[in-house]
């Protein structure tokens, strides 16, 4: 069994280097499945020993694609899925602790432990140090049922990716208005489910740029034009120049970092300027998967560079090992430059993103390859 | 993203997918270097060139790959054994064969066919190549075009380049190209110094099938191909193929008995990267690939080997955590640097790669050099585009030229400046390889003069390439020298220069490169190999028949006429000759010979040619003088000089006027000239006498 688990958790870490699977919420789906697989496969007996468990694991699959910071999110939510539904299974059982001791002797090693309060003997004191604050690192006592919460807790989560997109573009009415511009670039899934489903009711334009390399553009621009909606593509120099004119700007991200900074598709960053200069608000539409509690240290190996053969013809014989030829496929963006987030949960500044860290983290989960 | 569902019905629906990987070089390219790894493990951007290979086909969805190892088969073994993908969660099975005796890719393909361990489509690769290309999608193109075209028994991947682009190399193939169908009608890759050399015949014939055709000289060979089941057994079949393209698919092409086709599969559309690690310049080529990003997502960020952890930084600095840089060193551009390793202060590294723990002292500029792992390169120094192998020393004030191979464990310096184009080696290693090989004297003679030349705690000779059964030895040395010298320094050097428009540019860098490979080399090459088998006919006592086939096999996959044949083999069956019982021995080797002598000689002009080669040949030694004239008679009684030709021949050289050996010549044929012309007479009185009865 524990042959099988090291298998998928391999298989994911090749698919990740090799790229086989991209694109963030992909990612966070087969990473949170096999988490859940780990946890309903592997034999362990505490809560503390499935953290180390999960940790041990998830850091094998961060270690594969570093600066792909969802698999980390995903690391860390269900370690802080773990921690919350044993303290409050453990909660349950202190409450009627006297019965609990009473009818099992309890795991003697884990109560005889040194360095554990002894709750047996100062039972009566037990409510006042029962302050989930002062015992941090108490994850060895079993609880009943832990496995099938902990993975029904997953399940939900599973199902609360899975429903994010439409948990998003839902909230797309209150941010969308009649005959407003809209502009955006390249392609995110959330933002096109986003002015989709604005489209049902509302009349609006859209102005894509194209995102030269990639092109992703002109795939948004096809995906709304089918469903509708009156769409512009138009090439990265013009955004400034077509900014003037535009109500919002709605974009996508493939991560949210802790100070509200993004990492996203190259080209977002002029875009943001540009919005800057005429004051034109930016929303960014992303799943709460997409945020991260890192903070953006080393801002420069954020950025992903691609290989430069769209931007150079390989053919250019001589002419390549003269010139040094830079392609970023994604790259951080200020957060001063942001004005809204809407994640599945709501609309929220980017000031408020520190709530919504430590609803969703652990603090001590935020570094998980130490190095 | 490709779709993955469809592929995997693919895989399900057919056979497995195979691949067979060749991990061995048959060269000494790489040399000293290879001396103890293999060159598919050596590190390309510190990673086993190996991991590129097996990264590419784990993408490919390969199930099975048979590796086929020569030299240094167990080290090969015993990485693989230890590596991720002979664990249960490797994407594919790996199997390898050991064939020490192989030579030559003709020999493993012979092998493979011997084995019959394929029976489907297959992927033949090398053990270095480096590719981001989706193989699945050439796989399919091969598999469609089976479908239509039952002869296609090979597709080969090819990228555009320029000619004179980094990543090309040498290769010098002209396509010829049906636009419409990707066929390739004809490969013309001919040796240098040859006559066709410079032209490419196109027969008449490619014209009536193919109403356009394409000459391509842009086509980078990836030296990725995918073969049908066909491409061993005509291996086995035409025993004589050594080189894949230079004699099989030459030889196939031009065979008149097979119609099999052969295709390419440019992957520019896919703007995919393929390269295969062939010699120093491709090396240094590949490596700024790989930092440049060209092969994305295989760039060392991307940690192929397990424990690596390669943080990408701005303008491409590759580094592992646990590197100590010394405030003032600068990391300048394109250095991919690994873990423990340390640089000084006013050290500058740019368009390099450090290995693992390498000491790199203070003032040290290192630019466009490779440091394998543990290398210590002390205050003051430079090393410009070498490579420097394992463990290697360079002392203080010491400077690598260009072009320079350090093998591994070399001591160097201090003070000492290694010229450019040097090949080092240790005195162990050097003193191995010659107890290996029959000749050892050559190698002690540079142990003592090298001793001190390299430095006072030195223990580098220069590495002398180990010849098999090369008779010119020293010639493939020196143009093997200037094949890497002209890589690493020189040709860029010339390229860098052309200020021109690019259609000129590219044909004067053509035209270095001839000049700077010389234009002898290729063509001994051959000759070597005409001369083995003679050889090996006289001492094996192989038969006529089997001698010619192997002759003809030669000529045609290096595109030869019959004189370059009998311009080698008539002196060889001549040297058999024992001057000092000259008749009988002459009888003898004429009797054993002279029907190979005679199936050689066709025309006309073929005769005269013969005895032009007969006279220099004996020109060469006095003591050869005595055998010209019972030579020649000997070519006249076995009919393959006739009488016509041989007057003709003798009248037309002494109309010139002769000097010295050959007025001799000459001189010691009169009598059979007199002879020959004393039995005309008497034949035109016979006639005359016939006439007038």
């Amino acid at each position: 069994m524990v042959k099988d688990v090291n298998f998928l958790v391999e298989d994911l870490v090749a698919k990740l280097k090799r790229r086989q699977i991209t694109g963030s919420y992909t990612i966070a789906l087969e990473t949170a499945k096999l988490l859940r697989q780990i946890i309903s496969v592997t034999r362990w007996s505490t809560a503390g020993a499935l953290i180390d468990r999960i940790k041990q694991e998830g850091c094998r699959l961060v270690a594969a694609q570093p600066k792909d910071v969802v698999v980390a999110n995903i690391v860390r939510r269900v370690l802080h899925i773990i921690r919350e539904v044993y303290t409050e299974n453990r909660d349950a059982v202190d409450e009627d602790d006297g019965t609990i001791l009473a009818a099992a002797p309890v795991a003697p090693q884990a109560l005889l432990q040194p360095q554990q309060p002894s709750f047996s003997i100062h039972s009566s004191m037990f409510p006042l140090l029962g302050d989930h604050a002062d015992l941090p690192a108490d994850y060895t006592r079993p609880v009943h049922n832990l496995k099938s919460e902990i993975i029904q807790e997953i399940q939900e989560y599973i199902e609360e990716l899975e429903n994010m997109y439409s948990n998003v573009s839902s909230q797309a009415m209150d941010h969308i208005h009649s005959n407003e511009v809209i502009m955006t670039c390249g392609y995110s899934k959330t933002v096109e489910s986003f002015l989709k489903f604005a489209a049902k009711k509302r009349k609006f334009k859209v102005i894509v740029a194209e995102c030269a390399p990639t092109f992703q553009g002109h795939q948004t621009a096809l995906a709304l034009t089918a469903a509708g909606i009156d769409t512009t593509v138009i090439p990265d120099a013009s955004v400034f120049a077509m900014m003037a004119r535009v109500n919002k700007v709605i974009l996508g991200t493939s991560a949210i970092l802790a100070n509200g900074g993004l990492i996203a598709l190259s080209g977002t960053q002029t875009m943001v300027e540009a919005a800057k200069h005429h004051s034109i608000p930016v929303i960014v539409c992303a799943g709460l998967f997409k945020l991260s509690p890192v903070f953006p240290f080393d801002e420069e190996s954020l950025s992903t560079e691609v290989s430069p053969d769209s931007v150079l013809d390989f053919t250019k014989g001589h002419f390549i090992s003269e010139v040094e030829v830079i392609n970023p496929f994604s790259s951080y963006v200020d957060p001063s430059f942001i004005d809204l987030f809407i994640t599945n949960l709501g609309g929220h500044p980017p000031s408020y993103l520190y709530r919504l860290l430590n609803e969703n983290y652990d603090a001590e989960d935020t570094y998980l390859l130490k190095s | 993203m490709p779709p993955k569902k469809p592929k995997q019905q693919n895989i399900e629906a057919e056979e497995k997918l195979s691949v067979v990987m060749i991990a061995d070089s048959f060269d000494q390219q790489m040399m000293p270097l290879t001396q103890t790894t293999p060159r598919c493990l050596l590190p390309l951007c510190n990673v086993p060139l190996i991991e590129y290979t097996f990264e590419l086909l784990a993408i490919a969805g390969i199930e099975e790959i048979f590796i086929f190892c020569c030299i240094h088969a167990q080290k090969i073994k015993d990485y693989i054994a230890q590596s991720k993908w002979s664990k249960s969660h490797s994407p594919f099975e790996v199997r390898i064969i050991v064939t020490q005796e192989a030579m030559s890719v003709g020999d493993v393909l012979r092998e493979l066919d011997g084995k019959s361990l394929i029976r489907n489509d297959f992927i033949l690769i090398y053990g270095d190549v480096v590719s981001n290309m989706n193989l699945a999608k050439a796989l399919e193109a091969h598999k469609a075009r089976r479908a239509i075209d039952k002869n296609a028994i090979m597709t080969m991947v090819v990228k555009e380049t320029s000619p004179n682009h980094r990543t090309r190399g040498h290769q010098e193939a002209v396509y010829v190209i049906d636009d419409s169908t990707q066929q390739c009608i004809h490969y013309h890759a001919p040796r240098r110094g040859t006559d066709s050399y410079r032209t490419v015949p196109l027969s008449v014939e490619f014209f009536e099938k193919h109403p356009q055709l394409q000459l391509r000289y842009d086509l980078m060979d990836c030296q990725i191909d995918i073969c049908s089941v066909e491409v061993p057994a005509l291996f086995t079949e035409n025993f004589d193929y050594q080189d894949l393209r230079r004699d099989f698919v030459t030889g196939i092409l031009g065979s008149e008995v097979l119609d099999s086709t052969f295709y390419i599969y440019p992957i520019a559309d896919q703007h995919a990267y393929a390269a295969r690690v062939q010699g120093g310049q491709l090396y240094d080529a590949v490596s700024r690939d790989v930092m440049a990003r060209w092969t994305f997502p295989l760039v060392p960020e991307s940690n192929l080997q397990e424990g690596d952890a390669y943080v990408h930084k701005r303008d491409h600095v590759y580094q592992e955590p646990g590197v100590k840089l010394a405030r003032t060193s600068n990391l300048e551009r394109n250095v991919v640097i690994g873990r423990g390793s340390s640089v000084g202060d006013h050290s500058i590294i740019s368009n390099s790669v450090i290995g693992r723990d390498c000491q790199i002292g203070d003032h040290v500029t290192i630019q466009g050099a490779y440091l394998l792992d543990g290398t210590t390169v002390a205050a003051h120094c430079t090393v410009e585009r070498s490579i420097l192998g394992h463990q290697t020393t360079v002392h203080s004030h010491s400077q690598i030229g260009k072009g320079c191979i350090v093998g591994d464990g070399v001591v160097v310096g201090p003070g000492i400046r290694v010229p450019d184009h040097t090949r080092l080696t240790t005195k162990a290693a050097a003193a191995a390889a010659a107890d290996s090989d029959w000749n050892d004297s050559d190698a002690e003679d540079n142990t003592v003069v090298d001793s001190s030349r390299w430095g006072a705690e030195s223990n580098a000779v220069i590495w002398v390439p180990s010849d098999e059964d090369d008779d010119d030895a020293e010639a493939i040395y020196q143009s093997q020298v200037n094949a890497l010298a002209a890589d690493l320094g020189q040709i860029r050097m010339d390229d860098q220069d052309i200020d021109d428009s690019a259609s000129e540019a590219s044909l004067d860098s053509l035209e270095d490169m001839d000049d700077v490979g010389g234009s002898g080399d290729e063509y001994d090459h051959f000759g070597s190999e005409v001369a083995d088998t003679i050889d090996r006919a006289f001492s094996e006592g192989h038969a006529i028949a089997d001698t010619l086939l192997e002759l003809k096999g030669l000529r045609f996959a290096n595109n030869k006429n019959n004189h370059d044949i009998r311009i080698i083999i008539l002196p060889k069956i001549l040297d058999q000759v024992d001057l000092s019982h000259l008749m009988p021995s002459l009888a003898a080797a004429f009797q054993r010979w002279g029907e190979l002598i005679a199936s050689v000689v066709n025309s006309d002009q073929d005769q005269a040619d013969t005895l032009s080669i007969v006279k220099d040949f004996c020109l060469v030694d006095r003591a050869r003088v005595d055998l010209f004239l019972p030579c020649v008679k000997r070519l006249y009684d076995a009919d393959i000089v006739e009488e016509d030709m041989l007057l003709q021949w003798h009248q037309a050289a002494v109309a010139e006027k002769l000097t010295g050996g050959e007025l001799l010549l000459h001189q010691k044929l009169q009598p059979l000239i007199n002879w020959l012309l004393e039995a005309e007479e008497e034949d035109d009185d016979d006639s005359e006498d016939e006439d007038s009865d």
